[in-house]
């Protein structure tokens, strides 16, 4: 984030907020964890996005941005990130627009830092995560809005039995039929290493569907099963990825986890195809196969 | 695989046949070519004796835009009380689409069948065209207005150019593999610009992308049900597709519109041969003077004995029913359809090193575009 709030300043706007340490930044947002009345909650600032050019422009953003976290607190499923106390707000530090709003504070790991300490799921975990995304993007999809950065950074494993795998950080999600995140039309939101091919056509946002999270959620299964992102290589130019990610196939897999059941890695397999029509869209009926895999 | 009998004139108990030796699982009737009532018995009659054969009719709705030329020939098709003229602008119209499903609908519940192929337009074109877009309307509205308990299949017509532009057949099914009300399955036909271009269908951008549909429709669980596919129908099948369909005059086993105006007379077609072996019918005097040099041109099934003299034409289209049948049976993996597209090349290499001439129609010019059509396939729907 380039604009980060000055804590001091932070903290004297936020006087019944006890901010413990920062948990998180990205293009556009900071997330601290904190107390209030002694129960954490994961505070989030978003900067809001604009166009020196074009007047208006912040003003429709900051909208946006209020029209889908209303969405999500409309949202039910225990897999996604339940927003907390603190109320969608503008706040002003510095001379700086944000606007504010705080998430229940999860337990546990990101998917990403059991994957930097060599973790390797095995197959009911790998079933369980597959589910719980799934179930995720059948709540999310239902509201018309497509997350668009589905990684194992965000997505926590808790710890709980009734809730195992939570997904975070809407930041960059998509209402279909809604406005863009800036006015520039050749930016690609998300994450480069996740974004689904469809993603890296010109005009996409006409075309895009729920189909970009399944996609997202293949690629992450595999990651967090076989320990590679298949596009993501060290030093490698953004240029070579986004080509990668639209003109080569992973290896199947199956041949990265020869114990992981075959129905299992060919529906991961599946869920990466470059054109959305050759993904399984089916979410209820793959759920139903998930289940059935011995 | 399930293989149909394509339905047109002269019936007669070709079906029956074929349904009693299990060598066709079900018919796909065409009003067109039988009187409303006669078609009604005869399903009756086959559901009857054959209980477990799927019926089907293709609605023939596709007629509809070329009703208003003084040259085509309906044939039976406007007995259908559904049937009816219409424009393509009175179909841009969801209102219009509806009433045509729903009048369909109502009628087609008089005939025992055992699913419904939804009525829709033909693109004769392209993707990106209005044609496309009210074909596209037909498909989502289908389940929307059907309210019967058979399965329901929408129809998806299109001509053989269209699958050719690959941008664009790829955006068109993105479109129709995510749909609020989906059907149970698809009824497809690639129609090609003449019944007897043979090159039209067999072009590997055409084959690669039939079975590419075939593939992405049953990824996203839908029944895909393909009309005239004739000897592509293994290929279909490993691609995921649920049955093929072919018949007994050459407009039954490739599709096109011009089956719907006047030909140009001629006698009727010579009796061929479908050698499995060589994935293509030759005439029977083709056979006989080859089998000798190349024994496995012939099958070895039982209608081969039917073959000898030359047969008539209730049996060419048993032993082609029988031939194809055995071919799905065989072809259970892509790298099957490989390996027999392998062994025609070797045959018909063989028979060129022999020096006996071949008619046009029982040349090799369909085994190169399998080749790339296989390959081409493979890659684009990233298979392993």
């Amino acid at each position: 984030m380039i604009n980060k709030p000055d804590i001091n300043l932070l903290k004297k706007e936020l006087p019944d907020v006890q901010i413990d340490h920062e948990i998180g930044a990205g293009g556009f947002k900071v997330v601290y964890k904190v107390l209030i009345h002694g129960k954490p909650e994961a505070l989030k600032l978003v900067q809001i996005p604009e166009d020196p050019n074009e007047e208006g422009v912040k003003e429709e953003n900051r909208k946006r941005i209020y029209r889908e976290i209303g969405i999500l607190k409309k949202c039910e499923s225990p897999y996604l990130v339940k927003l907390g106390s603190i109320e969608l707000a503008d706040l002003l530090i510095g001379g700086q627009g944000y606007v504010m709003y705080s998430e229940e504070f999860l337990p546990g790991n990101s998917l990403r830092q059991l994957l930097q300490s060599g973790f390797k799921p095995a197959f009911n975990e790998l079933r369980g995560l597959a589910t719980a995304l799934f179930k995720a993007v059948i709540e999310v999809a239902s509201k018309q809005v497509i997350h668009r950065d589905i990684k194992p950074d965000n997505i926590i494993k808790t710890g709980m039995n009734e809730r195992p795998f939570v997904l975070l950080d809407f930041g960059v999600a998509f209402q279909i039929g809604g406005s863009n995140l800036t006015r520039d039309t050749l930016r690609v939101p998300g994450t480069l290493h996740y974004i689904a091919p469809e993603m890296l056509e010109t005009g996409f946002r006409q075309n895009l569907d729920y189909r970009a999270d399944l996609y997202a959620i293949g690629l992450t299964l595999y990651e967090y099963a076989s320990g590679i992102n298949p596009y993501a290589f060290r030093n490698d130019a953004p240029f070579n990825t986004l080509y990668r990610i639209k003109t080569t196939t992973p290896e199947s897999l199956s041949s990265k986890r020869t114990d992981l059941p075959k129905e299992f890695c060919s529906l991961v397999d599946d869920l990466m195809k470059k054109l959305p029509a050759l993904r399984p869209a089916n979410i209820s009926m793959m759920i139903k196969k998930m289940e059935a895999i011995s | 695989m399930k293989l149909f009998a394509q339905i047109g004139h002269g019936l007669g108990d070709k079906v029956a046949q074929g349904l009693a030796e299990n060598i066709i699982d079900g018919a796909i009737f065409s009003p067109k070519d039988l009187q409303y009532s006669t078609m009604r018995s005869r399903i009756l009659d086959l559901r009857d004796q054959y209980p477990n054969a799927e019926v089907l009719i293709d609605p023939q709705f596709y007629l509809s835009l070329y009703a208003g030329s003084p040259l085509i020939n309906l044939g039976k098709a406007d007995e259908w009380s559904s049937f009816k003229i219409y424009r393509k602008s009175d179909l841009e119209l969801m209102e219009t689409i509806d009433t045509v499903l729903n009048e369909y609908f109502n009628e087609i519940s008089a005939m025992n069948v055992t699913g419904v192929i939804a009525p829709s337009i033909y693109i004769s074109q392209s993707f990106d065209s209005r044609e496309a877009v009210i074909a596209k309307n037909f498909i989502r509205r289908a389940r929307k207005v059907y309210s019967g308990g058979l399965p329901l299949y929408a129809s998806l017509i299109v001509c053989r150019e269209a699958l050719q532009d690959q941008r664009e057949f790829e955006e068109f099914l993105n479109d129709i593999t995510l749909l609020t009300h989906p059907p149970d399955g698809f009824y497809v036909i690639i129609g090609s610009r003449a019944t007897e271009a043979r090159s039209d269908i067999y072009h590997a951008d055409v084959i690669a992308n039939w079975m590419m549909l075939n593939h992405s429709l049953k990824v996203n669980d839908f029944k895909v049900i393909n009309g005239y596919s004739d000897i592509l129908t293994p290929f279909l099948g490993v691609a995921g597709g649920y049955a093929g369909a072919t018949g007994w005059w050459s407009n039954l086993r490739t599709f096109s519109m011009d089956r719907f105006f006047p030909s140009g007379g001629g006698r009727p077609p010579i009796i061929r041969y479908l050698s499995k072996i060589l994935l293509n019918r030759i005439t029977v005097s083709e056979k006989d003077a080859i089998k000798k040099f190349i024994p496995e041109i012939i099958n070895g099934l039982p209608h081969d004995a039917d073959y000898n003299p030359e047969p008539n034409r209730n049996a060419e289209v048993l032993q082609s029913w029988e031939a194809l049948k055995s071919l799905c049976n065989e072809a259970d993996t892509l790298k099957k359809c490989i390996e027999l597209v392998e062994s025609a090349r070797n045959a018909y290499a063989r028979w060129d090193e022999i020096g006996l001439p071949l008619d046009s129609k029982s040349d090799d010019s369909h085994v190169e575009p399998m080749v790339e059509g296989l390959r081409l396939y493979k890659e684009r729907s990233q298979l392993s």
